[in-house]
């Protein structure tokens, strides 16, 4: 993820908070898909309502 | 950790009440078949997996009523407990028709006991040779969260399904339509898009409109656009019109409806036979590769003999067809988008001048106008919708009509508009190229999220597989020793558990059998062998440092080990699971024996029996030790169980004083040896004690004890004619069952002094055994 900290420190943090809070329970996939969006939201990709 | 108390209400094979007080001791429960034993270790299972037992797993459902006994009266639940001598307590109500409800006391001992592995602690005889003949990926899944690996592979999983959702919330394939679309738009005016290249040629053109250069040059070329637009105008009014032919006609879109149709056809033709067919093809072939461990395997489609690295090749050529599928399926959702946004360019482009829309309503507009009219109502407006293929080749039609209707109306264009109208359209497209290289940083960051994801991945299946390699080294290590200790001398050695080479995700068990290295256990290992393995597996992993402390339950472990094997678990349960409390339950009446001969003594070692079943409503009936005599006086109203209760008293109780009186019995080739009988111990008794069993008589001397002598020989005259034939089902009499109770009773009552009541082996004084009063000894 060395990578995206170079384009966005802020979606680095949050992956790297997510390994330890929120990835070591199974989750579903409505929750995989709301963290994918956060990710791009926060890396300014564009996400369709 | 012990268990110190087990409670059973209806539960299984349970009636009203069964408890079972360990007193956080280890303990063999000794039941005939069908005797309701094994609803111990079934509940232990039901706690431990949160309400599944895997020998019922076809039948656990509520519905089916197996875990909640079937005479339990109506409204009545099942309930299972457990005491622990840490002063925790687990249980579990199974109500009929509601959720089953767990307590904990401290509530937090319920996740604690639900976290066990029930790998590490419940050992089942069906179960015993489970674990080598599972598949190296079931032994991984199996072992995974024993190694420490769950955690690791959630994360993994959790990733993996993000990625997914990256993918597909960002719209990537849209994303990059988009871009090939505007790629094919601004190449014809701008051949590098370096932001140089386009400053300068759009700058060129806008000074020929007096238009000031402003910082961002797209808005200047928008500012320059809307000058053109009126000077259009002015030229002439319906002049503006020829403007919009131009910029229709230059949308190339019929091409691109024909590599649409062209793509989609080709994909129709493989479409069916891959999806239906390749698809599960590769599905099944990959579970196959795992398992295979030969080189020369039978083709799972045809049956022929195929070599294991050909089958491989084929299945990578499988893959490189779907993915050929894959890439076609891409391409039609780029030329899709392409066209999308090329026919909705059209529509706002005709939506946008009114002249044109004038003019659409005079008959040399009408052509135009149901082509137009045709396209705005298309489905092909939308990528996202599914596109019919009628509906495709009629909008190819239309838009067809509608460029030669325009190419004709542009023949009478006005000179003057000509140069304005290209310049226009060079406008039109350079304010594009903001919106292209927008989209092109987003597929780049997707493609970053992308790799770091994938990364992160290839990071964590390293560890996996670093973590994987210690621990295996470590339980193979005790595989190794425990199984020495069941084999010694053996021609099996160097048994692993090893990572398979194949997949980091599938575990493989290697051995040297007779110096030879063999892949797999499964082919070569004879059933007792594999049996042997399977426990020795069972203990290394129970002994890991997670579950050291907890109980274990083995339920019936023996039943295929052959005698001499069945005496070496026994010591290595005494030796490697010392400190730990084991529930051995077993119908194995030999076994049974041999535990009580060996561990009757042993402070650590509890004993209990399931009587015979009776029925539901009674249900399991646990008596505290093996039987006593006034047990058996108590089954009166049923001879032939009195009569087999006073056998297997003897039977059980003459082996340990021949033992303790350390006289030698005769060997017997095989099992036999562990079965022998009251007859053949009173037999070696009676021959030695007349020769060493001797009392002080009157005259103060010793003399033979005969009184003893002749009681153990009518105790074995009774048993050989009334007891032995009883525990086979022939008849005998009431008053026959009580005289052989009172001589049985009596023969065993010799082994203590009458005036010290100790045994006659109290005092050892050489060879010489004495009680503690010395008044009777064997010498």
């Amino acid at each position: 993820m060395r990578e995206i900290n170079k384009i966005s420190e802020d979606a680095y943090v949050y992956f790297e908070s997510l390994s330890k809070d929120q990835l070591t329970t199974r989750i579903t996939p409505s929750k995989a898909r709301k963290i994918a969006r956060e990710l791009l939201s926060i890396m300014d990709i564009e996400v369709e309502e | 950790m012990k268990i110190s108390t087990i409670e059973l209400n209806w539960f299984r094979g349970a009636g009203e009440q069964v408890y079972l007080e360990t007193g956080g001791k280890s303990v063999v429960i000794y039941g005939d078949n069908a005797t309701g034993k094994s609803s111990f270790a079934d509940a232990f299972e039901f706690i431990i997996r949160k309400g599944r037992i895997s020998h019922l797993q076809h039948e656990y459902a509520r519905e089916e009523n197996s875990i909640i006994n079937t005479a339990a009266p109506t409204g009545a639940f099942a309930k299972a407990k457990f005491e622990f001598d840490t002063g925790e307590h687990v249980s579990v109500i199974i109500p009929n028709e509601e959720t089953n409800t767990y307590e904990a006391d401290p509530p937090e001992f319920l996740e604690d006991i639900q976290s066990w592995l029930i790998a590490q602690h419940l050992l089942r005889q069906n179960e015993i040779a489970n674990f080598i003949e599972k598949s190296k990926s079931e032994k991984y899944s199996v072992l995974s969260p024993l190694l420490g690996l769950d955690y690791y592979e959630q994360i993994a999983d959790n990733i993996s399904s993000i990625k997914n959702q990256v993918i597909r919330e960002s719209r990537l394939e849209y994303l990059k339509g988009v871009l090939a679309t505007i790629n094919d738009e601004v190449k014809t005016h701008f051949p590098s898009l370096k932001d140089e290249d386009v400053q300068s040629l759009v700058s060129k053109r806008i000074t020929e409109y007096d238009i000031e250069l402003t910082e961002d040059i797209f808005e200047s070329a928008k500012n320059a656009k809307y000058e053109i637009d009126s000077r259009l105008s002015e030229v002439s009014p319906e002049i503006r019109r020829y403007s919009t032919y131009r910029s229709i006609l230059g949308i190339d879109i019929v091409e691109d409806i024909d590599g649409y149709l062209k793509t989609y056809h080709e994909t129709e033709i493989i479409r069916d036979e891959i999806l239906d067919h390749k698809i599960n093809v590769l599905e099944e072939s990959y579970k196959l590769i795992d398992i295979y461990e030969e080189d020369i395997i039978e083709c799972p489609a045809c049956g022929r003999e195929i070599a294991l690295s050909d089958f491989k090749i084929h299945i990578e050529t499988e893959l490189e067809s779907l993915n050929e599928y894959r890439k076609y399926k891409q391409k039609i959702m780029i030329l899709k988008t392409i066209i999308s946004r090329r026919v909705n360019e059209i529509v706002v482009l005709a939506n946008s001048d009114e002249h044109f829309n004038s003019w659409l309503e005079t008959p040399n507009g009408a052509l135009i106008k149901e082509s137009l009219a045709f396209v705005k109502d298309s489905s092909i407006r939308d990528p996202g919708e599914t596109w019919a293929i009628a509906n495709v080749i009629d909008a190819k039609r239309y838009l067809g009509i509608l460029s030669e209707e325009l190419a004709k109306e542009l023949k009478d264009e006005p000179k003057e508009a000509v140069e304005l109208s290209e310049d226009r359209d060079f406008l039109h497209t350079a304010m594009k190229i903001s919106e292209y290289k927008e989209k092109e940083a987003s597929i780049e960051k997707i493609n970053i999220l992308q790799r770091g994801l994938d990364e992160t991945l290839k990071k964590l299946r390293e560890k996996i597989s670093e973590i994987a390699k210690a621990t295996l080294d470590l339980i193979s290590e005790d595989v190794r020793r425990i199984w020495n200790k069941l084999h010694p001398r053996e021609p099996i050695e160097n048994i692993a558990l090893i990572q398979s080479t194949r997949t980091e995700t599938a575990i493989d068990i290697s051995l040297q059998f007779y110096g030879k290295a063999l892949p797999d256990p499964r082919l070569t290992l004879s059933e007792g062998y594999r049996n042997s393995l399977g426990l020795s597996i069972f203990l290394a992993l129970a002994n890991q440092e997670d579950s050291k402390d907890h109980p274990i339950i083995l339920d019936d472990i023996v039943s295929s080990i052959d005698s001499p094997h069945r005496g070496m678990i026994l010591d290595l349960l005494i030796d490697e699971l010392a400190n730990r409390q084991i529930i051995l339950l077993t119908h194995d009446y030999t076994w049974y024996k041999r535990l009580l001969i060996r561990l009757r003594e042993n402070p650590d070692w509890k004993f209990f029996r399931c009587l015979p079943w009776k029925t539901p409503e009674i249900g399991i009936r646990l008596a505290p030790t093996h039987y006593t005599f006034q047990e058996a006086r108590n089954l009166m109203d049923n001879p032939e169980a009195a009569g087999n209760a006073v056998r297997s008293i003897m039977d059980t109780s003459l082996p340990f004083y021949v033992q303790k009186l350390k006289l030698m019995m005769p060997f017997i080739w095989g099992p036999k040896n562990d079965d022998r009988t009251n007859y053949e111990y009173l037999i070696r008794l009676i021959s030695e004690g007349k020769t060493r069993y001797q009392i002080i008589g009157e005259s103060g001397d010793w003399e033979i004890y005969e009184e003893a002598i002749s009681c153990w020989d009518e105790a074995r005259k009774l048993l050989t004619a009334w007891a032995n034939p009883s525990s086979h089902g022939r008849y005998i009499a009431p008053a026959e069952v009580t005289r052989l109770i009172c001589v049985c009773e009596k023969a065993l009552n010799y082994f203590t002094c009458a005036d010290c009541n100790t045994k006659i082996w109290h005092r050892p004084d050489g060879d010489k055994k004495l009680c503690r009063c010395g008044k009777i000894r064997w010498k």
